[in-house]
């Protein structure tokens, strides 16, 4: 045999008891390793279900799925324990969760502030509920921003099923694009002493993704005259126009007026052109939108805003004896041969409304009375009935501001959807002369003004 | 022979040593980088991949995952559909990407409501698709999928495995995966990973998001931020 002298030797002594090491070290671990290994059960199908990804975000749900260690199944076969505790622990990584690990807490992510609270849970062997551990037990579970324990009450075996158990109100953490993990365990007591069973899910927060669109500002608004006179929206011949641009018209003619009779508009025998107002309006205001008009002020003096004969001189009173018609003022309705000039709203004409359907109530043509249109008629200048009760007509009467102010007629904003789609208010005007009203041309000029709120 | 039992971590550890991705034999780097890219690698490896049965799944080679690691995150911070025509459909795409070496697969849920506006005490939300179809011009809508599109233009991109499939497999799920139709319905599954298969390496996804206007859609600028979620089951 070849003998080893000098530093060889020496080389060769260290290497035996090397060796020697990896053996003694290599015969230990399994003894280290089945030890960890059977102080707790894996469980599997494990996942946790967050409700918002957004960093920072509070009033999260966290909703744990899994299925416990199948003790029954191992060789040679376990019962099954009861589960009175559970710990939840976060850490940035999964090692970290583990039994032992060196957990660095998810930076902002907190169960304490809300703080957390038992949400439900499935699949659970007895009925009794955990609940939120806002004190545990020192040195076993100690709630803390990453660290949650619930516990209950209920010795029943649970059985190797899937479950789920969620909590509320626990807030995100706030690094973007960062995953983190939360090891579950689970323990047979309700002071979490005797750990049953164990396992680590992930999730992640992630940088907000933000879409944008924007929808433009649309107005059309449009007035003109019109010979329809209905609301009935299932009679084709009653379409105004199917939009904007086809409304025309400037005038709207009453025809002679006569003691003996209110002339409203449409107006066919004496002169009259046989048509009514129209102002339709398309508007996707959010907030709706308001129709309003002002009585353009005329020359002369006095009373320049009602029917009159433009440049002449009219008393300052309402007297029945001058070149202006007086206005009614807030509506009322008129008496034949007591002069008075006026308008309403007698209905919406939704013939040219393709977007939605809707109806004004016309009880004449057998038309419920109401309206499901978008425009509403404002009050004094409904033409017929009530609001809600709305009917095509103008039994209510007229109405007049002659002084220039704006004065609103119609809006969407009581609507519960305010846009609207090519609705038209049929506009009627009426007058009635006094005996003494002098004869002449008389005339009325209107602005009308839509307002879109957005 | 060795028996271990309950919980086995691939990433052996005492109080004295700790190895991760341990590599036996020549033609493998766990950690190939330079300024410029970083890489795991092989060479020489038999039947690498993952297998498995009815029963059981398995990974196979030098490359394999030392502890569950999920990743997901948002590439494309915004994404701007600009001003909404009714005579037009309005494109715009996002994109995200998952990483993962986990057991049981996973899934993207997208949690928000369609994109809103608010003036005032008045508020608007874009109507969601809420079953599979064509967009619609001068319809209201809103919709997405993750899938390459040629109409309404071509826009979009298939979900893209890194660097091929051989070694991730994310999915466009089921709604969310044929071209050209889309779906909005906030808390469905849009990504998913293969069923019995895992959720394994790196796949980008590419978000196609549609909208179109009625004539009274509200007019303003409509926001929504994207909650998208990660389910990872172990």
């Amino acid at each position: 045999m070849k003998k080893r002298t000098g530093i060889r030797s020496k080389f060769y002594r260290l290497y035996l008891v090397a060796v020697a090491a990896v053996l003694i070290a290599a015969g230990a671990m399994p003894v280290f390793l089945s030890g960890h290994a059977a102080a707790y059960g894996q469980i599997l199908n494990r996942s946790l279900n967050i409700s918002s990804g957004v960093p920072g975000n509070t009033n999260v749900t966290y909703t744990f799925t899994f299925t416990l260690h199948d003790y029954t199944a191992d060789t040679p076969p376990g019962s099954m324990s009861a589960v009175q505790s559970l710990k939840f622990v976060a850490c940035t990584t999964a090692v970290g969760a583990y039994p032992g690990g060196t957990c660095t807490a998810p930076t902002g992510m907190d169960f304490t502030s809300g703080p957390a609270a038992f949400g439900s849970q499935t699949g659970w062997q007895g009925a009794t509920n955990f609940a939120v551990d806002a004190v545990g037990v020192a040195g076993k579970c100690v709630p803390a921003a990453n660290v949650l324990c619930a516990k209950r009450t209920d010795v029943t075996a649970q059985t190797a099923t899937s479950r789920t158990i969620s909590f509320t109100t626990v807030k995100n953490p706030t690094t973007a694009n960062s995953a983190f993990y939360i090891g579950i365990y689970t323990f047979s007591d309700a002071g979490y002493a005797t750990n049953v069973d164990f396992g680590a899910t992930a999730s992640a927060v992630v940088q907000t993704l933000t879409t944008n669109a924007a929808v433009a500002e649309v107005l059309q608004f449009c007035v003109g005259s019109t010979t329809v006179n209905d609301v009935d929206s299932s009679n084709p011949a009653n379409l105004i126009a199917n939009d904007c641009s086809g409304v025309s018209g400037t005038s709207v003619d009453i025809g002679t007026l006569d003691t003996s009779a209110i002339n409203i508009s449409p107006v066919s025998t004496n002169g009259g052109d046989n048509k009514n107002g129209v102002a339709m309006v398309r508007s996707n205001a959010g907030n709706g939108v308001v129709v309003a008009y002002d009585a353009i002020q005329q020359s002369g003096t006095n009373h320049l805003g009602t029917l009159r004969i433009s440049g002449s001189s009219c008393d300052p009173g309402n007297t029945l004896t001058d070149s202006c018609i007086n206005a009614a003022g807030a509506q009322t309705v008129f008496t034949p041969g007591t002069e008075s000039f006026g308008m309403t709203v007698a209905g919406i004409n939704s013939n040219g409304t393709t977007s939605y359907a809707c109806q004004y109530g016309d009880t004449a043509q057998s038309l419920a009375a109401g309206n499901t249109c978008h425009m509403e008629p404002a009050s004094g200048y409904v033409g017929q009935t009530t609001t809600g009760l709305d009917d095509f007509g103008t039994g209510n009467g007229f109405a007049w501001v002659e002084n220039g102010t704006a004065t609103n007629i119609a809006s969407s904003a009581a609507s519960t959807v305010k846009q609207v789609d090519d609705e038209a208010l049929i506009l009627k005007f009426a007058a009635t002369p006094s005996i003494t009203t002098p004869f002449g041309r008389y005339a009325a000029q209107t602005d009308f003004i839509a307002v879109p709120t957005y | 022979m060795v028996v271990l039992g309950g919980i086995a971590f691939a990433q052996y550890n005492s109080s004295n040593y700790k190895a991760n991705e341990v590599f036996f034999g020549a033609g493998g780097d766990t950690n190939q980088s330079s300024a410029n890219y970083k890489a795991s690698a092989s060479a020489g490896a038999l039947g690498v991949g993952q297998t498995s049965s009815a029963n059981y799944q398995a990974y196979s080679g030098f490359l394999t995952p030392n502890e569950p690691f999920l990743e997901m995150v948002i590439d494309t911070p915004t994404v701007d559909l600009g001003t909404l025509d009714t005579s037009i459909t309005k494109t715009g795409t996002a994109s995200f990407h998952v990483r993962a070496y986990i057991d049981s697969g996973y899934t993207v849920q997208t949690m928000s409501q369609p994109p809103s506006y608010t003036s005032g005490s008045q508020s608007h939300t874009l109507t969601a698709m809420s079953t599979l179809g064509s967009p619609a011009v001068g319809t209201e809508q809103f919709g997405i999928n993750l899938v390459a599109n040629t109409s309404p233009a071509g826009f979009g991109s298939d979900p893209s495995p890194q660097p091929n499939g051989t070694f991730a497999n994310g999915l466009a799920a089921a709604g969310y995966n044929t071209p050209n139709q889309f779906k909005y319905v906030p808390g469905d599954t849009i990504v998913q990973t293969p069923a019995g298969s895992s959720g394994w390496g790196l796949t980008n996804y590419t978000i196609s998001y549609i909208a179109d206007t009625s004539a009274f859609t509200p007019a303003g600028s409509y926001k929504m931020i994207h909650d998208l979620v990660v389910v990872a089951t172990f």
